[in-house]
């Protein structure tokens, strides 16, 4: 199909702020927006809807916590309680509690893009379960979570010597004598700067071979305490010999810093554009559409590239910029986003109301989350702590499919199944301590605004579940199926006709898209 | 548009006929039919996932003291490595790939990679699927683009009476970039056709939608909800209609098992794309103690077993002359070794294409090893991966060369994996008719020796429709072979043994 030449650009949005527009706004930050929350949105309008989703927002203060499931000989921390600080064990256990958790904490937090950020950054500069850590993990996630909002260049100095990507990325292997070149490549390949066209033998055009090997060596002696898992500098290992860069860096020689040469490696990465460029075509790419043509690239990243560039990169500014654009809100662009598998599963329970075991309820809530999340993610493609490689989950670089790569002929069925039998309460019973759970049609039913009236009831349920409106003839079949479960049993209920309906709504390729 | 629309609109002189019709004393007596060249032929692609140690695999016979010197604690014992040739040896856990390779239904490539090779699983792989070189970022893969070529309006109007299975279908869990096209994806996944997810077709979603991101995305989405039912009910149907092949012992078993059902149920599907993961051998490639055991062999002996079952299922359904089976990775591995017992990411490593179709030989020097080696040094390339699938898209799948040629940047070699080329350097007899009847041809002259001997049976387009590799008696006069016919005046017969070609018309008798 033709692709639609998109030319808005990062003017603030002027337009109509409906249920519409802050349903939009508030499906592509949280991991589905619920009723109340949109109509809440509608009434404080967009500026104070930004502000409550970029509200400073600290990482979560209940961590994950030890269930039955761990090994209690390797176990150290006490059932209920979080194992975090409990530096020197490590099992299976926590890391599947760790991702179970992230689940929760997904669906449970209030109207904020911290989640969504988080899992942003994560893609961008991911560290993997194989680092044998739950504490690592966690400490990395929350190293993202406090930073979505500050500043990219500290971020991006902070994860350089964090102890999990010291780990993930070899960085503890990384020595004069033998200096080792994974994080160095990663760092500007996918981290930073991207690479650019192939010029010459090793000539990136953004970066070249030899600065790979130099920007190695400025990272050699940073290594991690096996005992205190944190990170540290060792001179002895620190190559001191003079490090030059090419002339994609302006033949930049970094020496004699010792443990503050990374800081000066950051400095001189960042002090070209094409950093801004890049981290800018991977916002959009995740949050607005992976189509990037030439009047995208002109109107929408050139500008915000600046805007980061010139603001030292500060991030909220950017954010914001996006977010309230008359291209954000263009009628073109709305609706045209895969949901992710995370974002689909989540966004079913959380806009449909369904409530997850309590947090005191151990057992039964991890058994919950992992069943009906963390397993259902991964056989859609989307393991959490687990993409396939270091450059993340491939729908947000492998063209030309991108986020198409979610759907085929495997995962669109479960996809579907997923979401109706969540309408029928029988997802995940029986395995285990999880508990079967429902979309919560009597608190949705008390939530509209006047269920005598099928046309309204069946408006605002499409209104609710899909990105555009429906063609009226489209709306017509749904009413159809509304009333047809009335005809078939006089006695049915309004909840049992809502769930007709959520099926057949969830059945719809238009469900899939946000 | 379908092929033969296709054939009509370019030139049909660009479609090439088997070497052996071209030549001069052979022309007379068979005008090859260019038209349609729509095969039934089927290719089973296996991607060793991670980057398979060739070394390990097929190691270098005659520079293994050398080797020795470089990975003393992961080398094989001498004594316990297969024996190809006087160059190549074979894991001791193959041993279905060693009796393949000694009926000549193993082909080796020796040496496969690009120039520039990338030592990243992630780029490489993108760079053999989409068959281009290192500096290219190519967005359709080698086999979609091949497939475009008889497909050309894929995903409309399929599927159809004629194609009902999917074009190709991946066991991978995941579509790939080698089966996409410059439309769309050829692949459909699947995980088990014997089992039929339940997959509501919507039915209110068919209105036509305001221009822009939604629409797009909705379009793909009602292709791929429309496909997926569709392929998803006929791969069940077509699998439940198959023969009972059992289960295999491993993954890629069972799908290979799963494969040669759909085959014989009549599906259409040309390429199956299979995956065996686990190949990333940093450390514990072998066990401490014993190189002859471990993670790698294991792997080779899973392969092994499956693609040798494969072959023995194949021949048991009578379809093996219509299947051939490529196995790669993304690279070979480093040749020193760690001290953890394994070895790192490498360049060239060494390529099978297995089957009744090819003629069983290896291509390239199996003495792999460069003059100096270090740390750093990695085997080097001796065959181009497009040649590969230049050379199968020609001769396998009968596509024109033009065509083929337009698919790869690269001035590919070819490589002769099913014997067309070597015969016309090898002396040809023109033998007289031989006959046919009750499932036995006449052997030709009777001065065969004892030993290997090749039959191939192509009708008139020169395609071949049925081989087999058989030992003979130097007495023996007939030998059983099996072929489906319809025209029963247009077939031809060609026999090979050692240096010699014989070959004529095959007539029938009642």
């Amino acid at each position: 199909m033709a692709r639609t030449n998109i030319s808005s650009g990062l003017n603030e949005y002027q337009g109509n702020w409906s249920f519409a527009e802050a349903r939009h706004l508030l499906n592509r930050t949280l991991f589905g927006a619920k009723l109340t929350e949109i109509n809440s949105a509608v009434g404080d309008g967009l500026n104070s809807t930004i502000n409550s989703l970029f509200s400073p927002n600290e990482a979560p203060n209940s961590p994950p916590i030890t269930n039955s499931y761990h090994d209690n000989k390797k176990e150290t921390a006490p059932l209920g309680k979080t194992w975090i600080n409990e530096i020197n064990v490590d099992n299976m256990h926590r890391r599947e509690g760790l991702f179970a958790w992230t689940i929760g904490e997904m669906i449970e937090q209030n109207v904020s893009i911290r989640e969504r950020m988080a899992l942003f950054l994560y893609n961008h500069m991911p560290v993997t379960r194989d680092i044998y850590s739950g504490t690592l993990l966690y400490q990395y996630t929350n190293l993202l979570r406090d930073h979505y909002q500050s500043n990219l260049k500290t971020l991006v100095e902070k994860v350089c010597i964090s102890p999990a990507m010291l780990r993930f990325l070899d960085g503890d292997d990384n020595r004069s004598s033998a200096p080792n070149e994974n994080f160095a490549r990663e760092l500007l390949e996918l981290f930073t700067i991207g690479k650019g066209p192939l010029r010459g033998n090793g000539d990136y055009t953004n970066y070249t071979e030899s600065d790979v090997l130099s920007a190695a060596k400025v990272m050699t002696g940073w290594r991690v305490n096996q005992n205190t898992i944190t990170s540290y500098f060792d001179e002895k290992r620190h190559d001191t010999q003079d490090k030059t860069f090419s002339n994609a860096f302006n033949n930049t020689v970094i020496t004699g810093n010792g443990d503050q040469e990374y800081k000066q490696l950051i400095d001189m990465i960042f002090a070209q554009k094409e950093v801004a460029r890049y981290f800018c075509r991977k916002l959009y790419r995740f949050f607005v559409h992976y189509r990037l043509d030439n009047t995208i690239e002109k109107n929408i990243i050139e500008p915000l590239a600046d805007l980061l560039y010139k603001g030292n990169y500060e991030l909220a500014p950017v954010y914001k910029k996006l977010f309230k654009s008359e291209h954000f809100f263009d009628i073109k662009i709305r609706g045209g986003l895969i949901k992710n598998p995370v974002e689909y599963t989540t966004s079913l329970y959380r806009t449909g109301l369904a409530i997850l075991p309590k947090k005191t309820d151990y057992d039964k809530r991890f058994d919950t989350l992992k069943w009906g999340f963390t397993k259902v993610t991964t056989s859609l493609n989307m393991e959490l702590g687990n993409p396939p490689s270091v450059a993340g989950w491939q729908a947000y670089y492998s063209a030309p499919l991108y986020h198409q790569k979610w759907i085929d002929s495997v995962t669109y069925p479960i996809r579907q199944s997923y979401a109706v039998s969540m309408t029928k309460g029988k997802s995940i019973g029986g395995k285990h301590n999880a508990t079967d759970i429902q979309i919560n049609f009597t608190q949705i039913k008390s939530q509209l605004t006047d269920i005598s009236s099928t046309k309204l009831v069946v408006k605002e349920c499409i209104a609710l579940l899909l990105p555009l409106p429906l063609p009226v003839s489209a709306q017509e079949s749904l009413e159809d199926i509304y009333t047809q479960v009335k005809k078939d049993k006089a006695m049915a209920t309004i909840e049992q006709q809502l769930q007709a309906l959520f099926e057949a709504i969830y059945t719809m390729p238009e469900y899939q898209l946000s | 548009m379908d092929r033969r629309k296709f054939i009509n609109t370019v030139s049909a002189g660009v479609i090439s006929a088997p070497a052996i019709f071209r030549s001069e004393t052979f022309a007379s007596q068979i005008e090859p039919l260019l038209q349609n060249s729509e095969t039934d032929r089927v290719m089973v692609y296996i991607d060793l996932s991670g980057g398979c140690d060739g070394l390990n695999m097929l190691p270098p016979l005659e520079q293994y003291e050398e080797l020795k010197k470089y990975r003393e604690n992961i080398i094989l014992p001498e004594n316990q490595i297969l024996r190809l040739d006087s160059e190549t040896g074979m894991h001791p856990s193959m041993p279905h790939l060693y009796q393949m390779f000694q009926q000549k239904e193993l082909s080796i490539v020796h040496g496969v990679s690009y120039p520039d090779p990338n030592m990243s699983h992630f780029r490489s792989r993108e760079i053999l699927w989409s068959g281009s070189n290192s500096k290219d970022y190519v967005e359709t893969g080698w086999m979609g683009r091949s497939l475009n070529v008889d497909h050309p309006i894929f995903p409309d109007e399929y599927p159809n009476t004629e194609f009902s299975e999917p074009i190709a279908l991946s066991f991978n869990s995941k579509t790939s970039l080698i089966t996409q096209g410059p439309n769309s994806n050829f692949a459909t996944v699947s995980n088990n056709p014997n089992k039929l997810s339940s997959f509501k077709q919507d039915t209110i979603s068919n209105y036509k939608a305001d221009d822009g991101r939604y629409a797009e995305e909705l379009d793909f989405l009602r292709t791929s909800q429309r496909l997926s039912a569709a392929y998803n009910q006929n791969l069940y149907d077509s699998y439940r209609s198959g023969p009972e092949i059992g289960k295999g012992n491993s993954g890629l078993g069972t799908d290979l098992k799963d494969v040669v059902r759909l085959i014989k149920a009549g599906s259409k599907t040309k390429i199956y794309v299979l995956t065996q993961g686990g190949y990333d051998t940093h450390k514990g490639q072998v066990i401490s103690g014993d190189a002859t055991l471990g993670k790698h062999a294991d792997l080779l002996g899973e392969l092994s077993e499956a693609i040798g079952t494969f072959m023995q299922d194949l021949k048991d359904q009578n379809i093996d002359q219509k299947v051939i089976g490529l196995v790669s990775t993304e690279f070979g591995r480093r040749i020193m070794s760690n001290a953890s017992l394994g070895c790192d990411h490498g360049h060239a490593s060494p390529w099978l294409l297995f089957g009744t179709p090819t003629t069983g030989q290896i291509f390239g020097k199996g003495s792999v090893l460069p003059n100096v080696v270090d740390k750093k040094t990695n085997v080097p390339m001796q065959h181009d991966h497009r040649d590969i699938y230049s050379s199968l898209l020609k001769d396998w799948f009968q596509l024109p060369k033009a065509s083929v040629d337009s698919m790869f940047t690269h001035r590919n070699q070819h490589i002769d994996f099913f014997g067309i080329e070597s015969t016309t350097s090898m002396v040809q007899k023109m033998s007289s008719p031989i006959f046919m009847n009750n499932g036995k041809i006449t052997l030709p002259i009777d001065s065969f020796a004892n030993g290997l001997l090749r039959i191939e049976i192509m009708d008139g387009r020169g395609r071949i429709v049925s081989s087999k590799n058989t030992n003979i008696m130097s007495n023996q006069k007939e030998v059983p072979i099996m072929f489906n016919h319809s025209h029963i005046n247009n077939y031809y017969y060609r026999i090979r043994q050692k240096n010699y070609v014989h070959q004529g018309r095959l007539l029938f008798t009642k």
